[in-house]
Order: structure tokens, then C-alpha cells, then sequence
């Protein structure tokens, strides 16, 4: 559905699921995934502005909540957000939380 | 303590009714976000950086262990079977599904909580100290009056749309737990002259990016006039604060642009009009509210205890424990105890739906059904046998809810930071985490003595960073996480704002620098009597900047 870029500075396309406000990336199939690695990468232009004009159809038909373009950054073969803060939104907080983090604790005496 | 009457629990139930209602044309494509969003926010669902977020209030801290475990499910089942107590004595869900939150507004409607009011332009939760009821200093339990507030203030039709957001808080003793003074309104009970009860007011505190001390307008305001008196402040402000900057639309701008002076006048001028009216307190009410707070009947037990001081002779762990997290009740033989949620290298404030099933358990069995949140992100038995302390120590051990830290560098606030929050610039929570292991001994904690350090992940303050005698606010520059230190704020009876000692540190230097911080006092303290605060206000910033530094 998207053509991606496969070279220059690239970007992703991101939001909240309504449903239950987890993160998601558009892909190239033209789905919303939980998981960045499916993002479609789109260099600036008529490719990204399509995306974009897709992520406000999907904001308006009530299945995505604001999408909006991030900076992405390709690390070996892997691409991940350029800023912090999306890549926390994209992988989830940086500190284990709930019972995987009482096990860590325990681990170590706490 | 309080419950509900047939208005609350009809109320609730038709905003629950409504709410689904709602949700179901939100997820059937029939109101947009931007219909939805107030609505969502009315019932205390925000969108946060990863998910849907659940604001549930816990009035004045107190809950019973049937609604502890009510928190416990609702952990275990729509979220990630955990929950974040916060700096508003309330709890967090991180991660609850839209269309499943109804159903969790149900079965906190069945223990008597909601979510109402934990957002918006209107009076939220009233806060109170964590120690109400059952501390050795107090003059009076301030619950009730947090209650006769609660009532008042619960969808009060005149104070929905405030220009901004409003927080009371109320304290009953001496020593102030409740940090009065940085809220909208202040309220510190004490005995008159004659002997009766009433409240000092204190205006226009606050925190966030603009933040000041509340200003005292009334040094003894008489019980029966507490909602008179509120409901004049309110009216000031709703009618004079502002709406066109939501950055300056607190009542502290309000104060402050137009002295505390003048808007006592004004306060008071209103107060006149309607004090003698509808709203002010009969004794009758007072007393009935009172009785729902009425203290546990406590057995007769003598002021020490024997096997307790033989216990803690023979366990230094446990005897660490009781000198650190344990206070003196008003009744001889009994105690408060602090459940620290701050393990060392733990997320503050968080508790996993087993250890709150654990905490309800606990407080039937050793502390007269009471449970309380504190501001600082704890948790507290209020009514604990002395003698019993040795059992409920093992077992709150061997859960992850035994560390011997209340008030020690290690029992750090924390708000949730750039890992959860959609506003934050910077993280918090693994600063917290660093910083706790970095003084993870506790025989070095118990050396360096009281210190409050408090973070915040951006200029909104949640974290109470300005009044950390220690204050760590995150900020983001040039794509990094920066941490700005201030030094010197307190929150408590004499409360000051933290002065920014100067630069910034990024995320890898900040640990080192709040350990330079407490060498510096350490090296420069009097003796191991005066804490960190006090030295700061004797030496003042300049040693401190130094050692950060380097001299000029």
C-alpha cells in the first residue's frame, strides 16, 4: 500500500490505538502493529504525505487517536526512533514494572 | 471512617450508567476525541504515553482493606497487575483498555470509589495527613473536616469549570505531613483560645512551573465556618483568576498578582455575605460526620513493650526497622507503621496486586482494618500493637514491603516521568531507581539521616521537586535528558522552595552530583543532629555550588 524508503532520513508514522491506547506504527500493508519494527519508513514527500492523510482517514474513522510523523534512525538493520521519548513509546518503559520487577528485586535481596 | 450515603451511591452508579454509555459510542465510531476527551477526563481516564491511564481518587488517603483488594483485582484482571500510588495519596492504572474501563468504575463503585474529580478544572481530592486519626501530635483527626470538604465540593455545580485545577489539603497536627502549604488552600486545624477547634487558612500555594508558600489569610477560622469560608475563596477565584493563560490561571497567580492583602479583603467581603447562610456548619453535623471517623477501641496495653524490645535486641534488622518506619500512636502500647513502597532500586510508589492483597490482609490481622497512602508515596498500618511488630516486620520482609527507609535518602518521590507520562521531558523513575541504590546501605542512609529527594520529569512538578530538600527536575535539552538540582525545599510547618544551585547534570552524571551534594553535608554538618535541611539553611547554597563546580 506504502513504498518505503530505503535510504536518507526517514520517518515513521505512529499513534495510539483507541481501543486501549496502546502504541502503534503504520506499515507498509497499510496496518497499525504494536511492534516499530513493522514501521513503514517514508523519506519527506508525497509518500509520507500519503501516510499521513491515511493516519487522519484512520483518526477520523475512530480506530487510531492523533497520528503523527517521527524522526527514525537505522542502527545496523534495525530502525528505532531518533528521540527518547518515541523510543520509550516504542518499546515500552525503560523499568521493569509489576511482578517482573518484585523478581528482579528479589534477586537481589530487596 | 465515611461511607456512602443513598446520594453517592446513586450518583456514582448514573455517572458509571452515562460513562459506558459514552465509551460504547467513542468505540462505535459515533464521538470523536476531541467530544470524547472531556467526558473521559470527567471519570478520570487520561491517554498517557503507552496506553489509557486510570485516576482513582483515595479521599484524604484512607482505605479499607475491602477496597485495597478492590485495587488489587482491578490490577490483576484489566491491567498489568500492578498500581502507582501517587503524590495526591491516590492510585494509578497504567494500563487499562477503554472499553474495560466501566466495568472497573463497576467494581469500584461496589466498595464505595470512583474516579470522579481526579481531573479537570474543578476541586479534586482532598488531601489530609497520612497519620490523621492515630498520631500522638495531633490536635484533631482532620478527616472529618476532609470529608464535610468532599461532600461539598463533589460536583459542586458553581466550581465545575474553575480556570484551573484546585487542591485542599488539611492537616490536624502541629508538625504539618500534609504539605498544606504548597496547595490552593491550606487548612491547619488547631484549638482557639477558648479551646475550640477551627483552622489557620493559608491561600495561593502551589507547585508546578510557577511555584510558591501559600499566604496565611486567616489564623483561626472557626469549624462551623469552614464552607462558608472555602466557598468564599472560590468565589474570588472563579470570578477574578484567570482563563486566558492556563499557565497562570492557578489561584497562586491570582494571590500573588493581587496580594494576599487584597484578596483577603475580597474573601472576606464575600465570606460576610454568605456565613451566616446555608452553608454553615451545624455542631450536629460536625459531630455525626466525626463519628464515621470515630477511633478503633483499642485493648488497654501497657506504654512499652517487653518482647518487642527483646526481639529487637536479638534482630538488628528488625530493630533498624522500628527506628526508622515506625511512629508513636496516641495510645500507649500502640504504633503507626509506614510500609515503605520504595524498595532499594524500586519504582516508588508502585505495588503489585499481591502485595496490596497482602497490605488489606495485614491490616485486618494487625491494624484494626485501616490502611492509609501517604504523599510521599507510601503506604501506613495507623493502629499497630507494639508487640506485634516482630510478625507483621518478617512478613512485610519477605515481601518486598520491609525496607527500613521512611524519611531516608532512599525513600524518594518520584512521579512517573517520561516512562509513562505523556508530558514529561525526562525519565524519573530510573533516577529514583540509581540514586536508591547508589545509597542502598542502609547503615550510610541512617548516617546521612532525614533527606527528602523529589523528582520531577518536567516543570510541572508532580514529583514536588520544589520542596525536596533535595529537588531534582528533568528537562529536555537539545534531544538529551537534563537534570536541574535545587536545594533547600521543605513542605512541611516551615515550608521553603528549593533554590537552583546551578547547571544542569545529564542522566549519567546525575547520581554522581546528588552524592556530592550529601558528602558536601556531611562534611559540613554540626553533628549527626543536624539534618540536611537544617545545614543547608545555616551554610546556605554556596558550599554546595562549590563542590558541584568548582570555585568561580
Amino acid at each position: 500500500m506504502f513504498k518505503a524508503a530505503k535510504a536518507g532520513p526517514r520517518k515513521a508514522i505512529t499513534a495510539n490505538r483507541l481501543s486501549d491506547g496502546l502504541v502503534v506504527f503504520l506499515s507498509e500493508a497499510g496496518e497499525w502493529s504494536l511492534s516499530v519494527g513493522d514501521a513503514a519508513l517514508f523519506a519527506d514527500g508525497p509518500e509520507l504525505e500519503k501516510a499521513l492523510a491515511f493516519g487522519k482517514e484512520q483518526h477520523e474513522a475512530r480506530i487510531i487517536l492523533d497520528p503523527y510523523a517521527i524522526d527514525m534512525e537505522v542502527v545496523g538493520d534495525t530502525a528505532r526512533p531518533t528521540r527518547l521519548r518515541e523510543r520509550i513509546r516504542a518499546i515500552g518503559p525503560t523499568i521493569a514494572y509489576g511482578d517482573a520487577e518484585r523478581a528482579k528485586l528479589s534477586d537481589v535481596g530487596g | 471512617m465515611y461511607r456512602y450515603d443513598e446520594f453517592d451511591r446513586d450518583f456514582v452508579n448514573q455517572r458509571i450508567a452515562q460513562f459506558r454509555g459514552q465509551v460504547e459510542r467513542r468505540l462505535a465510531g459515533e464521538l470523536t476525541e476531541d467530544q470524547f476527551k472531556p467526558l473521559r477526563l470527567m471519570n478520570g481516564v487520561y491517554l498517557q504515553l503507552h496506553a489509557y491511564m486510570l485516576r482513582i481518587a483515595v479521599p484524604y488517603g484512607t482505605l479499607n482493606p475491602g477496597q485495597m483488594r478492590m485495587l488489587a483485582h482491578i490490577g490483576r484482571k484489566y491491567d498489568r497487575g500492578y498500581g502507582h500510588f501517587t503524590t495526591r495519596q491516590n492510585l494509578q492504572f497504567n494500563w487499562p483498555a477503554l472499553k474495560d474501563v466501566p466495568d472497573i468504575l463497576g467494581d469500584l463503585a461496589s466498595v464505595e470509589m470512583h474516579a470522579i474529580q481526579t481531573s479537570g478544572n474543578c476541586i479534586r481530592n482532598v488531601t489530609a495527613d497520612h497519620f490523621a486519626g492515630a498520631a500522638r501530635d495531633e490536635v484533631a483527626d482532620p478527616r472529618p473536616y476532609a470529608e464535610i470538604l468532599r461532600q461539598w465540593s463533589s460536583l459542586h455545580p458553581e466550581f465545575i469549570f474553575l480556570p484551573r485545577k484546585f487542591k485542599i489539603a488539611v492537616s490536624g497536627a502541629e508538625h504539618d505531613r500534609a504539605a498544606t502549604q504548597v496547595h490552593d488552600i491550606g487548612l491547619h486545624l488547631k484549638r482557639g483560645p477558648d479551646g475550640n477547634l477551627g483552622f489557620a487558612v493559608y491561600v495561593g500555594g502551589g507547585l508546578g512551573r510557577t511555584p510558591f508558600i501559600g499566604h496565611k489569610i486567616r489564623d483561626f477560622l472557626p469549624e462551623e465556618d469552614l464552607l462558608s469560608y472555602c466557598e468564599a475563596i472560590l468565589r474570588v477565584y472563579n470570578q477574578f483568576g484567570r482563563r486566558d493563560n492556563k499557565y497562570k490561571a492557578r489561584i497562586k497567580i491570582l494571590v500573588h498578582e493581587t496580594g494576599a492583602e487584597e484578596l483577603k479583603r475580597q474573601v472576606e467581603e464575600e465570606w460576610e455575605r454568605i456565613r451566616c447562610g446555608a452553608l454553615a456548619l451545624p455542631e450536629g453535623e460536625i459531630v455525626r460526620i466525626r463519628e464515621y471517623f470515630a477511633p478503633p477501641a483499642l485493648a488497654a496495653r501497657p506504654a512499652e513493650s517487653a518482647s518487642l524490645a527483646g526481639a529487637r535486641a536479638a534482630d538488628a534488622t528488625l530493630d533498624r526497622w522500628v527506628t526508622q518506619n515506625v511512629a508513636p500512636h496516641r495510645t500507649d502500647g500502640y504504633c503507626l507503621v509506614t510500609i515503605s513502597l520504595k524498595p532499594i532500586g524500586g519504582t516508588p510508589g508502585d505495588a503489585t496486586s499481591d502485595q496490596m492483597d497482602l497490605v488489606a490482609e495485614l491490616a485486618e490481622r494487625y491494624s484494626q482494618g485501616e490502611i492509609r497512602v501517604s504523599h510521599e508515596q507510601n503506604l501506613i498500618l495507623p493502629h499497630v500493637a507494639l508487640d506485634d511488630l516482630p510478625a507483621l516486620f518478617a512478613i512485610l520482609r519477605d515481601n518486598g514491603l520491609g525496607t527500613p527507609n521512611a524519611g531516608l535518602v532512599s525513600d524518594i518521590i518520584a512521579c512517573p516521568g517520561l516512562d509513562y507520562c505523556a508530558l514529561a521531558n525526562a525519565r524519573s523513575i530510573p533516577v529514583a531507581q540509581r540514586i536508591s541504590d547508589r545509597f542502598g546501605d542502609l547503615q550510610r542512609q541512617k548516617d546521612i539521616g532525614d533527606l527528602k529527594i523529589k523528582i520531577s520529569g518536567c516543570i510541572n512538578a508532580c514529583g514536588h521537586h520544589h520542596v525536596g530538600h533535595i529537588g531534582i527536575l528533568g528537562v529536555e535539552k537539545k534531544g538529551e535528558e537534563f537534570y536541574q538540582i535545587t536545594l533547600g525545599g521543605s513542605a512541611d510547618e516551615n515550608p521553603s522552595i528549593g533554590e537552583i544551585v546551578g547547571p544542569g547534570f545529564s542522566y549519567d552524571e546525575v547520581v554522581d552530583a546528588v552524592e556530592t551534594v550529601v558528602d558536601t553535608y556531611l562534611n559540613h554538618r554540626q553533628g549527626a543532629d543536624e539534618d540536611f535541611l537544617a545545614a543547608y539553611r545555616r551554610l546556605g547554597k554556596e558550599p554546595f555550588r562549590e563542590a558541584l563546580y568548582g570555585s568561580a
